[in-house]
């Protein structure tokens, strides 16, 4: 899974009616420094996490569909955890969500 | 191939991932060089830090007993102790 931090939201009436009611957030991979590395996301989001969230996003196109109970939601990416912390013991950093 | 750098807690998260050791990793190069690029992984095998592990990505991930039908798609399935290049 990757990491990073949810940096907004989409906004969007029109679409796939598969994807009618499902969140769609922006994200942002990072570095433990919070440096951005790579490319942003948008993936869908049924946690509720918020801008500025840290979170754990998955690139699984089954993910999503499980938890709404469709299938074959055209949809890659979904956040699956949102982070309170990790725990960088030898580096002596802790990153806090 | 990556270098396990921390543990990660959370508490909000898909009921799928409850139970298992999450693990932030860094990948790596054969001398053991930090690449730019982090993941989030499950910890079959009870690794610690600074170890270094072998990721299993996509689908693969669900290849083991725990991980089997979780919304998983980074598996951590052996501990490297060398690696012999000739």
């Amino acid at each position: 899974m990757k990491f990073g931090r949810v940096i907004g939201n989409v906004v969007s009436t029109i679409k796939y009616e598969k994807l009618q009611g499902i969140r769609l957030a922006v994200v942002e991979p990072l570095d433990p420094d919070g440096n951005s590395i790579g490319s942003t996301e948008i993936v869908g989001d049924w946690l509720g996490a918020a801008v500025g969230n840290l979170v754990i996003w998955i690139a699984d196109g089954e993910a999503i569909g499980t938890v709404v109970g469709r299938k074959n939601v055209p949809l890659r990416g979904s956040i699956v955890g949102i982070i309170d912390k990790i725990d960088m013991e030898k580096s002596g950093i802790v990153i806090k969500g | 191939m990556v270098k396990v750098v921390g543990s990660v807690t959370s508490t909000v998260k898909d009921s799928s991932l409850e139970g298992f050791k999450l693990l932030f990793v860094q990948s790596v190069d054969l001398e053991l060089k930090g690449k730019k690029e982090y993941f989030i992984a499950v910890d079959t095998v009870g690794l610690g830090e600074d170890e270094i592990a072998l990721m299993v990505t996509g689908s693969t991930a669900k290849r083991t007993e725990i991980t089997s039908g979780r919304t998983v798609d980074g598996t951590l399935v052996a501990k490297v102790e060398r690696i012999d290049l000739k």
